[in-house]
């Protein structure tokens, strides 16, 4: 009895382990330390004890590196730097379609932007130049250009949050999104992975379908001169449910049929990426959605909660800042979201790991 | 590039495992054997070297068998691990026998000191 109280004491201890040390030692560990045991010990002696914790947690935080550094991350990450940086390109071409100012005449209605000035190509250029090198396996370039371009980004922030508040903020998915890229294209990979990953049709489906989102923006936008001419009627169909009207998220149409046609092209794109995205492989595709549930958290935190505040700002006359609650809801949503999606993963992938070997116990030990 | 020095416990259980394939509790006793009582591994110290040396490749498990229905698993040095632990020998002794002619030179080395 004895014997079995110490043991079920050091597998208690032994839980500090993570679970692919324990499968693989925890059997053995188990009688080396009964072996070493006195006789008639009960309990686990306190240099054990903290030698069984210590190593316990080092063997944890070797494990999680371990497993950051394995080749689905490093797939996922060429995957997602490539993805980001043609999301990237796609924004910032649909922020160059929303500045084309509108047709001179003063019978229209006045859609479109201020014009489009040589500093709105920059971002657009420097985000497709990325791709490029990414595609032709240029990576330092690639590493430096993103980095660049992100950096700018930061610096630039400060002043126009000073200016206006609503776009630098409702922008900064843009930043997270260029962040990750970042962070992903920096990660070593094989030449050109992304590519052989993805595999052509996979790749000119996504890059069509971003094109596609950004076509029917630059349709829209060119068809809407000549709408709303000598008081016409025109429909404005919002992409978004925020209280504060963003002229880069509307369509405007004539007709109800005709936005119908360009609400039918946005959703066969997005159905178009998601599939060539959820095609992919599991880990690697899993490792995507983690890399990217910052940037979606982000999205739906700015959208959804911070409606109220940018109302306010307009209203006001006055540009009106952020509290540091928001500054810190703004940094700690991303992060949590982060850690909650790699806690998910882990699980996932456990869960998966148990499966298949009670597959492997099954079919090695069939059930009479 | 050469590789970076052995921490004491991986010195001895790598010379542990130099003369015969040995259990985890066996490496155990040959290591205090070998430090004239001086190092005592616990076993997640233990565990932590072995898994580590398994995954650089310089040990093996040799056989597995089970005692008292537990597993007990035998390792071994792999050829890559003996090159490891004679460039460590090697270092050792040369930085050993800097350290005693040095001393030597000086007449500061006592009787039965480094040789």
């Amino acid at each position: 009895m004895t014997g079995r109280d110490l043991e079920s004491r050091y597998r208690r201890l032994l839980a500090v382990y993570p679970w692919e040390h324990r499968r693989r030692y925890e059997d053995e560990m188990l009688g080396v330390l009964l072996e070493d045991a006195l006789p008639g010990q009960r309990q686990p002696g306190i240099g054990d004890t903290v030698n069984l914790v210590v190593a316990g947690l080092r063997a944890r935080l070797g494990w999680t590196a371990r497993g950051l550094t394995d080749r689905a991350w490093s797939d996922a990450a060429a995957v997602t730097g490539l993805l980001a940086a043609l999301t990237l390109v796609a924004v910032n071409g649909h922020a160059v379609i929303s500045n084309i100012p509108p047709a001179p005449g003063p019978e229209h209605y006045p859609f479109g932007g201020d014009g489009i000035g040589a500093l709105d190509w920059l971002p657009l250029g420097t985000w497709a130049v990325v791709c490029l090198a990414l595609l032709a396996g240029l990576r330092r370039p690639a590493i430096v250009l993103v980095w660049a371009a992100l950096l700018t980004d930061i610096a630039l922030l400060p002043s126009q949050y000073g200016s206006n508040p609503i776009p630098a903020v409702s922008g900064l998915w843009q930043l997270v999104l260029g962040l990750v890229a970042a962070v992903a294209v920096t990660v070593r990979a094989p030449r050109r992975r992304a590519l052989a990953l993805l595999g052509t049709r996979r790749l000119l489906t996504i890059v069509l379908a971003l094109a596609t989102v950004d076509a029917v923006f630059l349709i829209n936008r060119l068809a809407s001169d000549s709408i709303g001419a000598n008081g016409s009627v025109f429909y404005v169909f919002h992409l978004h449910d925020n209280k504060v009207p963003r002229r880069n998220l509307e369509l405007t149409s004539g007709s109800d049929a005709q936005v119908m046609f360009y609400l039918a092209f946005l959703a066969a794109a997005v159905l178009a990426l998601l599939a060539a995205l959820t095609t992919m492989d599991g880990p690697v595709r899993r490792r995507i959605a983690v890399l990217l549930a910052p940037v979606v958290a982000l999205v739906v935190l700015v959208e959804q909660t911070f409606d109220g505040w940018a109302v306010s700002n307009m209203n006001m006359g006055h540009p009106i800042y952020l509290v540091a609650a928001q500054w810190a809801a703004l940094a700690a949503v991303p992060l949590l979201t982060l850690v909650i999606a790699l806690l998910l993963l882990t699980r996932r992938e456990h869960t998966l790991r148990m499966v298949a070997l009670g597959r492997t116990a099954d079919r090695n030990q069939p059930t009479p | 590039m050469s590789s970076p020095p052995l921490t004491e416990p991986t010195f001895l259980i790598l010379t542990a495992l130099a003369d015969t394939p040995q259990h985890g509790y066996g490496v155990i006793g040959d290591v205090l054997e070998i430090s004239d009582g001086r190092v005592k591994l616990r076993a997640g110290t233990l565990y932590a070297v072995l898994d580590r040396l398994r995954t650089e490749g310089l040990i093996e498990v040799e056989r597995e068998e089970v005692v008292q229905s537990r597993l007990r698993r035998y390792y071994r040095l792999t050829a890559v691990g003996a090159q490891r632990l004679a460039e460590e020998a090697a270092r050792l002794r040369h930085n050993a026998n800097t350290a005693g002619n040095r001393l030597r030179r000086r007449d500061l080395l006592a009787e039965g000191g480094v040789g």
